[in-house]
């Protein structure tokens, strides 16, 4: 099986295996121990939490480690939404099931929540991003690339619009952003990502905010963590989270060019095909979603299984629903576009010889 | 926007024959804890220190002059030409960036190049229209809001709103050295502070009593001793670690329980002493202050220190403990000390221990334990760890691979 689908999920590093397990040996004290286990732990904490935040260029930051990215962006918007009673909160129509439903939560609670709508390339338009902040605006909460489509948003400019506003606070998720394109992290106040997309370990989610932000919790429990997320923290998968980080980092500039060449074959190899090619161009390299014309994007993917090939359909967390893919649809507001959308994405795992291969496939799908 | 910090040093500059030894000190001891910042470059006079950014961060570059004794305060500067225009339209640039527009304010000018054509109150006149022309503030010359100061000199004009008050004392290492009681408790780290601050390269010494004490109460102490070497010359410090457990039990098997602490402080006493006078240092620090409690009476102090004609000083001696935990706090020593572990000080603690000792009732019941022969034991077990402020040491953790990510 030739794995295309990254962006769901990556495999465990082996590094980042191997620095879990060594830590689960050394570090398996319970980090609010008083005993020699526990400050050991304790000490590994606050000493990769530290060195995430090196690799970040951060100083001020807080971080909070929780199951998941889904958690961590309940936890950010929760935190950010309640300490107001009321007020303005922005986000976009093409966001994760994570924060889409946050939203419409905080919708019911009765905040104005302001949805952006994107054009084609999946970006969001600053002009309407101005026109939309107010004085009461408390939460701009931006997809930093989306998990369809790839766009990638202009986080800066986003940034400086939000900055203009002392109230607002501007949360971006990361998860499909983070070590595979440049980030000036400086420029958001919250932000989060999943250390099973970096090739760390399922189970382990990262909420980033400035120190001086105070979140209202949405869990209760002990005070470990903030408050924010309490109960036993999990040492070793922090310190596989940092190494994972560390190796990312590292390769980050190199990953990047040789996963847009893959991108590049893969586009170039169909472009003769009736696919419909709906990533942007400016879009990650790391996704490329298409969508085929005779097929809706689930019968392509069995297709594609069938022949050996796994890709994604859709945001995996929510694949298993029935509804029309809502970013392509934001996009291009066609909705066989949208139901027949495949994504396709990338990893340095990959070679040049399975995009070829896969091209190949998909030819033979679309009957050509 | 500032492109200079003017360092203005301390009390060595009252100093008259010895100041240019005191300088050269000072001014090594300025670049050695600037190097992390490689873009930085350096120029100073017989009176003042200038640290030219080059884009380097103003504050974090400030939090490390916090930690240099020596220094009477500084100020980060825009430093440009000696135009009147220039000088305007840069202060309005600096009023902006540290957003005080709206408020009030007045200048004030020195000026050191005498061949300049206007005196100090035109160009305060003139600096003062300039700004008033392009932004809203108001002149306030008895009580503003901020002064900007305006400093023409040869080789330019320094213009700074902002004056931080630096750590004060003498230059690290011109002090002599000294032996630090090391105890993990509040006091002796502000003593080890105090006495750095004044020069003076300090070893500290910690007497440990396993298995009565544990070894999170001596990383306690390491990591105290750690935390304030960063004021010391090398941002380093040795800490001896004496094994005191068969003193302590020998004491309470043998003499007055009422004795106990008399005794222990004596004994501890008598191993500063020759530890001291081992690695060459003149003088023994500690964190006693008077009627803290039962062993710091003055009666106490005089029949606890009657074992050594070392001197002994006693930086916190008339310090309330409201105002030693404000230093503690103030050099983040707080949080680590009030960690709830016992130590050897804890551990023995008599019902009943004397207020009022006597020698002679001391000596008497010195006599009652193997004294000499326990010292000389616990002086060639110390174990010595050598400290640095930049690196992270874990007790038992000699394997350093294992803390590795």
């Amino acid at each position: 099986m030739i794995y295309f689908d990254y962006a769901a999920t990556t495999p465990v590093d082996k590094e980042v295996l191997e620095t879990y397990i060594k830590a689960n040996q050394n570090f398996f004290g319970n980090s609010t121990a008083l005993h020699k286990l526990g400050i050991e732990a304790e000490y590994m904490y606050q000493k990769a939490k530290k060195e995430m935040f090196e690799l970040f260029k951060l100083k001020n930051y807080e971080a909070i480690y929780t199951m998941n990215a889904t958690e961590a962006n309940n936890i950010a918007l929760f935190g950010i939404a309640r300490k107001s009673k009321t007020g303005r909160i922005i986000t976009t129509t093409i966001e994760h099931p994570s924060v889409k439903k946050v939203m419409l939560e905080l919708q019911k609670e009765g905040y104005d929540v302001v949805f952006l709508d994107v054009d084609e390339e999946g970006l969001i338009s600053l002009d309407d991003l101005e026109k939309a902040m107010t004085k009461d605006t408390l939460l701009v909460s931006i997809i930093g690339v989306n998990n369809i489509a790839g766009s990638i948003q202009n986080l800066k400019e986003i940034s400086k619009i939000v900055r203009k506003y002392p109230k607002a606070k501007l949360h971006v998720d990361l998860v499909q952003a983070l070590g595979r394109i440049d980030i000036d992290f400086q420029d958001l106040d919250l932000f989060t990502f999943s250390s099973h997309k970096i090739y760390g370990l399922k189970g382990l989610g990262v909420l980033c905010f400035k120190s001086n932000l105070d979140l209202v919790p949405i869990l209760f429990g002990s005070s470990v963590q903030l408050g924010l997320k309490p109960g036993t923290v999990d040492v070793p998968s922090i310190i596989a989270n940092t190494k994972a980080l560390k190796l990312l980092f590292q390769d980050q500039n190199r990953n990047y060019n040789y996963v847009k060449d893959l991108n590049l074959t893969l586009r170039s190899a169909i472009k003769e095909l009736p696919i419909l090619i709906n990533s942007p161009k400016g879009a990650s390299p790391y996704i490329l979603n298409i969508s085929l014309p005779n097929y809706n994007g689930e019968t392509t993917q069995r297709l594609l299984e069938e022949k050996g090939f796994c890709v994604g359909t859709g945001s995996s967390c929510s694949s298993k629903t029935k509804e029309v893919e809502p970013t392509i649809y934001a996009m291009y507001k066609d909705e066989k576009r949208a139901k027949n959308s495949i994504r396709i994405s990338f990893s340095y795992h990959n070679s040049k010889e399975d995009v070829l291969k896969l091209a190949e496939a998909l030819k033979e799908i679309v009957h050509v | 926007m500032y492109n200079i910090i003017l360092v203005r040093y301390g009390e060595m500059t009252l100093k008259k024959a010895n100041y240019k030894e005191f300088l050269k000190v000072i001014n090594a001891n300025i670049k050695r804890k600037l190097k992390k910042f490689p873009q930085l470059k350096f120029t100073n006079t017989d009176y003042r220190f200038y640290i030219h950014l080059n884009g380097e961060d103003y504050l974090e570059v400030i939090k490390v002059l916090d930690t240099i004794s020596g220094l009477a305060s500084y100020s980060p500067c825009f430093k440009t030409t000696s135009d009147l225009e220039e000088i305007g339209k840069q202060s309005v640039a600096l009023i902006q960036y540290e957003q005080l527009v709206g408020k009030t304010f007045k200048v004030e000018t020195k000026r050191s190049d005498k061949s300049y054509p206007l005196t100090s109150l035109e160009i305060t006149k003139n600096v003062a229209g300039l700004i008033l022309r392009d932004i809203k503030l108001e002149v306030d010359v008895h009580n503003p809001d901020f002064i900007l100061n305006v400093e023409l000199r040869n080789e330019g004009t320094y213009i700074y709103l902002r004056n931080y008050l630096g750590l004060g004392g003498l230059p690290a290492g011109t002090g002599g050295s000294g032996l630090l009681m090391m105890s993990g408790g509040i006091d002796s780290p502000v003593a080890g502070f105090l006495a750095l601050k004044k020069g003076i390269t300090l070893k500290a010494i910690h007497f440990a009593s396993p298995p009565y004490t544990s070894d999170l109460a001596l990383q306690k102490v390491i990591d105290l001793t750690k935390e304030i070497s960063k004021y010391s010359e090398y941002e380093k410090m040795e800490l001896l670690v004496v094994p005191f457990t068969e003193i302590q039990t020998s004491i309470q098997k043998d003499c007055n329980p009422t004795y106990l602490i008399t005794l222990m402080r004596r004994a501890m006493y008598k191993i500063a002493e020759q530890v001291a006078l081992k690695e060459g240092m003149s003088i023994i620090v500690n964190g006693e202050s008077v009627g803290q409690v039962a062993s710091q009476t003055v009666e106490s102090m005089m029949v606890v220190n009657e074992v050594t004609n070392f001197p002994v000083i006693r930086p916190l001696v008339t310090y309330d403990k409201q105002e030693i935990v404000d230093i503690a706090k103030k050099i983040n020593t707080y949080e680590v000390s009030i960690l709830p572990y016992e130590d050897c000080c804890t551990v023995f603690v008599p019902k009943h221990p004397v207020i009022r000792p006597t020698v002679e009732r001391a000596k008497k019941e010195e006599t009652k334990y193997e004294m000499n022969d326990l010292i000389k034991e616990a002086i060639s077990n110390i174990k010595r760890i050598v400290l640095s402020y930049n690196e992270e040491y874990f007790v038992g953790g000699e394997d350093k691979d294992k803390y590795e990510i």
